[in-house]
């Protein structure tokens, strides 16, 4: 964790505390000017200093917690038990999220939807909810309102607020204003109250002395019209608001309650790495219970049953450990609305960036090698999707473009998908680069269809961009996005509409397949093993290998093993032998068999991607696997190559 | 539509209209006494309600009608000021 945020978190808690105390100290004896005065600048200290990171629900709601303070401190207001249950319950946010941020760095989910909830409490308990109106029973109907607004999540909305006086004798003409207001669509709230007092004697009941306030959610239009034949006997005013209490659309409303433990990704790892070893132990196991098995005895069979039940359990363990590597796309996701507003101003765009995921998990290393190309991708619909305002005008477009991110699970799998309403891709121009830069030939280009055009945008070298930019030190252009979301299992294809915008789908597996394979070196190359072919590795020393026939053998625990060069059976120059030879030893068959290398080293969790094409049929190969480091590992078949 | 009075209790039933408010009106009190059920009220005339809110007669039932049960039973059981004042 960098230090900025360390410092942000020691001053945060103690900002917190001091102004939670004082708060409740300020509750019991509401004039006590110098706690006010503290609490006010605790609040302007916190908010100052989230503005230096990513935190914005939370600065957006100390803002509003700093105003109502300022309004105190300036004597605009009292102190009121709302006021103060609502800043108490502001602070109290603020520090749980703080120590959520201690933990993960970032604020917890549905931190939006809490932020604003807070806001809404705030602004309520100091009756400010809507701008102040010329006219004051606008402003009395909306506070009296005040509750039922929240509730129903229309504070940050514009309401129409109605007053209804029907005339005296609109009773006897025959009308009923009590069916208007049953006409009244999106009705929040309702206050009937008498013009005049209620004379009991000498009553007349048809003469209307009723006051009808209303407050509405629909628009000003539907209401106007449901009052038409009576405008003379109602005022409908449209009550905005106070701007700058600006939701954002949060696209999801998660429930961020999950019930859950930290922990550290190591730790995990470290599980990971455990239930590989117990896999290789479960094979030596295997091995001995086929031993036993062979000589006949009779506890051959409740042994072999017994291991069966063994390999059940080992493999739930890896698969629960796997699991336990799945985490939130969000968290991949956060940083882009940052990133988003940033770069859009850079391009002196104006775009309105939307994340929408639905709690979609996968596994960490999915999510974590999706960063870059859905930078990338992102980068691209803003560079190149969005067009420019005068472009978008003269298109009759929104001024500002609009991208989402949306995540959604598709069966097994994730889809990722990138919209733009921009421009689309330009079908002609990708055909003539393609072209002229011959990629593809001419009749091979008359032969695609739209779609197929559209997928040339992934072959190498295809950029379309003249400068080049520095998101990959990989490679620039789709090329390098289709090999990364490849390296982790998945797929990605473009989808776009002339004028209308462009959507690119990244289809992923939720659980990679994950194999742990033992790296080996030969010489200076290195290759991989998976774990479950090793029964074991050791070091022989070199007085202990014997020369057999045409090869070679050694003598493990009093048996002879043959040993085998991993440099011959891969035809790589011979190497110098050491004092110790290392030997991994492998189940061919019924048998065991050493096969020797220059180093073990170290174990990996390795994403397998099988070998394609003309190297699908290569032996002794069963696949690549990319490296964090962008090395290709060759991952081996050893019983195949020994045989 | 109805008013029926019986046994000291008035029942409000179907769609309350303007014909119903003599008939409501000799079932009130003036000391605020008489009952009023709503269970079965769909709706009530403005000057329906305008006779339940002068008198103040309690309110019983619960209306099957959702406007009425949501908006117009509030502002019929509300403490009025009014009435505070009356007899002190």
């Amino acid at each position: 964790m960098d230090e900025l945020l360390e410092q942000f978190i020691i001053e945060g808690r103690e900002l917190v505390e001091q102004a939670s105390s004082d708060l409740l100290a300020l509750e019991r004896a509401p004039t006590d000017f110098a706690r006010l005065d503290r609490v006010f600048r605790a609040v302007h200290t916190l908010k100052g200093s989230v503005a230096l990171f990513d935190f914005a629900p939370m600065g957006r709601m100390l803002h509003v917690a700093e105003d109502l303070l300022g309004d105190l401190r300036n004597k605009k207001a009292d102190l009121t038990p709302a006021m103060a249950d609502a800043l108490l319950e502001c602070v109290d946010v603020s520090e749980r999220w703080i120590e959520a941020i201690a933990q993960t760095g970032v604020l917890p989910t549905g931190a939006d939807r809490e932020a604003q909830l807070v806001t809404e409490h705030l602004l309520a308990a100091s009756g400010a909810m809507y701008a102040a109106d010329p006219q004051p029973w606008v402003n009395d109907l909306l506070v009296y309102a005040r509750e039922a607004l929240v509730e129903t999540g229309y504070s940050a909305r514009s309401v129409v607020a109605v007053r209804y006086e029907p005339r005296h004798d609109s009773l006897l003409k025959g009308d009923d204003p009590l069916l208007l207001v049953r006409a009244i669509p999106e009705l929040l709230t309702l206050r009937i109250s008498a013009r005049e007092q209620w004379k009991v004697q000498d009553f007349n009941p048809y003469r209307c002395n009723l006051r009808i306030d209303v407050v509405s959610g629909a628009s000003v239009e539907k209401v106007r019209d449901v009052f038409h034949r009576v405008d003379g006997q109602v005022a409908i005013v449209e009550a905005a608001p106070i701007a700058g209490l600006n939701v954002e659309t949060a696209g999801t409303v998660s429930d961020g309650s999950a019930r859950g433990v930290r922990i550290d990704a190591a730790r995990i790892d470290a599980l990971v790495s455990l239930a590989g070893e117990l896999i290789v132990a479960k094979n030596t196991l295997g091995h001995l219970v086929e031993r036993i098995a062979a000589t006949g005895s009779s506890a051959s069979h409740p042994l072999a049953a017994n291991l069966a039940g063994f390999e059940r359990l080992t493999a739930e363990l890896h698969r629960t450990v796997m699991h336990m590597r799945m985490i939130p796309l969000a968290r991949t996701f956060t940083r882009f609305p940052r990133w988003m507003r940033e770069t859009a101003g850079k391009l002196g765009k104006v775009v309105n960036f939307d994340v929408i995921d639905n709690g979609a998990e996968a596994d960490r290393a999915i999510v974590d090698g999706l960063f870059e190309p859905l930078l990338h991708v992102l980068r691209n619909a803003l560079d190149h999707g969005i067009e420019d305002a005068a472009s978008r005008q003269a298109a009759a477009k929104p001024a500002a473009g609009r991208i989402t991110l949306e995540a959604r699970p598709r069966g097994d799998k994730i889809a990722i998908v990138v919209r733009d309403d921009g421009a689309g891709l330009d079908l002609p121009r990708i055909r003539e680069l393609a072209r002229s830069k011959g990629l593809v030939t001419a009749e091979a280009l008359d032969a695609l269809d739209d779609a197929g055009m559209a997928d040339l945008i992934f072959l190498p070298g295809f950029s379309t961009a003249k400068a080049v930019t520095d998101i990959s030190g990989r490679g620039v252009g789709m090329d390098a996005v289709r090999g990364a979301v490849m390296a982790l299992g998945g797929r990605v294809s473009i989808a776009s509409g002339a004028g209308t915008g462009t959507a690119v789908e990244m289809l992923l597996p939720q659980a990679v397949l994950l194999s742990t394979v033992v790296t080996v070196a030969v010489g200076s190359e290195h290759f991989g093993v998976p774990i479950d072919a090793v029964a074991e590795t050791c070091r022989v020393p070199h007085k202990l290998i014997l020369p057999v026939r045409s090869g070679e053998a050694f003598v493990l625990r009093r048996r002879t093993l043959p040993l085998l060069r991993l440099s011959d059976l891969l035809r790589l120059p011979k190497t110098q032998r050491e004092e110790e030879t290392k030997v991994l030893v492998i189940n061919a068959g019924n048998d065991r068999i050493g096969i020797e290398v220059d180093h073990v080293r170290e174990r990996l969790d390795v994403v397998m991607r099988p070998m394609t094409g003309l190297l699908s049929g290569m032996p002794g190969v069963l696949g690549t696997s990319l490296l964090g480091d962008g090395r290709v590992l060759l991952i081996l078949d050893l019983p195949e190559l020994a045989s | 539509m109805t008013v029926l009075i019986e046994n000291d209790g008035i029942w409000l039933q179907g769609n309350c209209g303007a014909d119903d408010v003599e008939p409501l009106m000799g079932g009130m009190r003036l000391d605020g006494s008489a009952m009023v059920d709503l269970s079965e009220a769909d709706h009530l005339h403005a000057a329906i309600l305008q006779v339940l809110l002068a008198f103040r007669p309690s309110i019983t039932g619960t209306p099957r009608d959702s406007f009425v049960r949501t908006w117009l039973i509030p502002v019929l059981v509300a403490e009025p000021i009014s009435r505070q004042q009356k007899t002190s």
